[in-house]
């Protein structure tokens, strides 16, 4: 699966462990993170999530992590970190 | 003599703008000094009284705090979360007179708590005249505290220099009637500085663009908080000079960020322990503090222990008294902080607390809790709760699982899922496990308790 399909299929998860209805078959690259309904809690299960999955959080192996701010930031970072 | 916070209001010059709103709409210290001697006038047979302040509003709050502290020889901040029973438990404790509502700017209602004591010590010649301030430390699990302190030691590390104060203006993230928000609150009147308080802290969006607009230069924040700043759009629009954090555990990683995010500003990390009642400040933007500090430090206000693993405090200023619940203190004057610490090259690194509560984002979560909803699941046999470090949240909670049988056709992926699922209604979405491994054995002691 590509990883974009992952994220999005991880995105989705965490926003039922948030007790969310709300499901994302696409999400746009220019989507503002925090204007979805994941809120920080989701997120944080989002990272955690995708490390279970993939291996690895690139946000602790960047030295200084820059935070996305939309979701096409979000999977460039994964992407970057997958080399 | 103590101070009265009209007295700090006072020594910084009248026409300085002292609180804004979200408008823009900024009240001088003059005109808050004014309004306070009136308020204290109008209300004077509140007199000495021991008052629980309850308000709609962080910024009526703000405009009223020092008029209540000229009045009342109690002040309680309450929290607006707070359940009827705590509330009332903390009002028996505390000797509670008066709960004072406020909203839009005024004292909306008064309600005597009690007829059967009687309330008479107006102006009784002997009475204190050091107003003591209440704060319940945040009770989500196990016994709250109440400690009370005096003007003094919440001032106790506030930079009061007035010259460069000027310069500065706060934006508040949280109410002032929790630690957190007084702490800002104060500090933006101990150095005449300005302090924006918006009516709605909870879009984090909004508040940036509110800061923005008002040209904040000067945040403090918990780390979780500052993560969920740098990934919102409008942060890139700030220009700070002084970045605060405190309350969690802050991580290298976030302080990079920061520093990157932010060349220009300040970058402190505040230790701050509500038992000890006082805060130290890391300045060199690494995580945890130079271990040289567990040596007697002039330079500090504190001293600094660590036995095994655990930081033990001492300091000058301890929370004067408590009210409700327990501290740990030795024959030494330290105060047990609760939380554990390691001594790695040359600076010590904070691993959490003592009793294993997990803070998620500032909610604290007590492993057993979660292990007792797991334990009851068809198919567990043994859990284990641990906090996961997490680069969004500081921390999360993650659960190793001995399954009853082995099955090796079992679908690990259903079974977590099914694990999730059962823990919903019994716990906080913040409780339930984010992450769970499926594991042979769980680590217990020689007691046959897990190992914490």
């Amino acid at each position: 699966m590509a990883l974009r399909e992952t994220i999005i299929e991880k995105f989705n998860e965490a926003l039922e462990q948030i007790d969310s209805d709300k499901e994302y078959l696409t999400i746009r690259d220019e989507q503002i993170l925090l204007d979805t309904d994941l809120d920080s809690l989701g997120f944080a299960i989002l990272v955690a999530l995708l490390d279970e999955e993939l291996g690895f959080d690139p946000f602790q192996l960047m030295q200084t992590p820059v935070y996305p701010t939309t979701f096409g930031e979000f999977v460039n970072i994964y992407e970057n970190a997958n080399g | 003599m103590a101070k009265a916070l009209r007295e700090y209001l006072s020594l910084v010059p009248p026409e300085r703008p002292f609180l804004l709103d979200e408008q823009g709409e900024a009240l001088s210290y003059g005109a808050v000094l004014k309004l306070t001697d009136d308020t204290a006038k109008k209300y004077a047979h509140l007199n000495n009284a021991r008052g629980a302040i309850v308000s709609d509003s962080s910024y009526t709050i703000a405009l009223l705090l020092p008029a209540l502290n000229s009045l009342l020889s109690c002040v309680y901040l309450q929290a607006q979360d707070i359940t009827p029973e705590h509330a009332k438990r903390i009002y028996k404790a505390a000797k509670i007179d008066f709960i004072i509502e406020l909203s839009e700017g005024k004292i909306k209602n008064i309600t005597r708590i009690s007829e059967d004591t009687p309330f008479a010590n107006h102006d009784d010649a002997n009475s204190q005249d050091i107003c003591t301030w209440l704060l319940a430390t945040s009770g989500t699990t196990g016994e709250p505290k109440l400690l009370s302190y005096t003007l003094d030691t919440l001032f106790a590390t506030s930079s009061k220099n007035i010259d460069v104060g000027q310069k500065y203006r706060w934006g508040l993230c949280y109410e002032p009637n929790r630690f957190a928000g007084l702490q800002v609150y104060l500090q933006a009147i101990a150095s005449g500085s300005s302090l924006l308080v918006a009516s709605d802290l909870s879009n984090t969006s909004a508040l940036l663009s509110v800061f923005t607009r008002a040209n904040v230069n000067s945040i403090s924040a918990t780390p979780s908080l500052w993560r969920k700043f740098l990934m919102s759009p409008e942060h890139a629009l700030l220009s700070l000079s002084n970045i605060t954090l405190g309350g969690e555990i802050s991580q290298q990683t976030l302080l990079n960020s920061l520093g990157h995010a932010f060349p220009k500003a300040h970058i402190i990390h505040i230790y701050a322990s509500t038992e000890a009642g006082v805060s130290i400040t890391v300045k060199d933007k690494k995580a945890g503090f130079p271990s040289a500090w567990l040596n007697k430090s002039k330079s500090l206000p504190v001293e600094l222990k660590v036995i095994n693993k655990l930081l033990w405090i001492k300091t000058q200023f301890p929370a004067d008294n408590i009210l409700l619940g327990k501290l740990s203190k030795d024959s030494d004057g330290f105060i047990n902080t609760g939380d554990m610490v390691e001594v790695l090259d040359e600076r010590v690194q904070f691993l959490g607390r003592e009793n294993g509560s997990i803070n998620v984002g500032g909610n604290k979560v007590m492993p057993e809790k979660v292990e007792n909803v797991l334990l009851a699941h068809p198919e567990v046999l043994m859990a284990r709760c641990y906090a996961k470090t997490n680069s969004i949240l500081g921390s999360l909670v993650c659960a190793d699982i001995v399954l009853k049988t082995h099955k090796e056709q079992l679908d690990n992926k259903a079974l977590k899922r099914n694990l999730k699922f059962f823990c919903k209604g019994k716990l906080n979405t913040f409780e339930i496990p984010a992450t769970f491994n499926i594991v042979q054995t769980v680590a217990t002691n020689i007691n046959g308790k897990i190992r914490r």
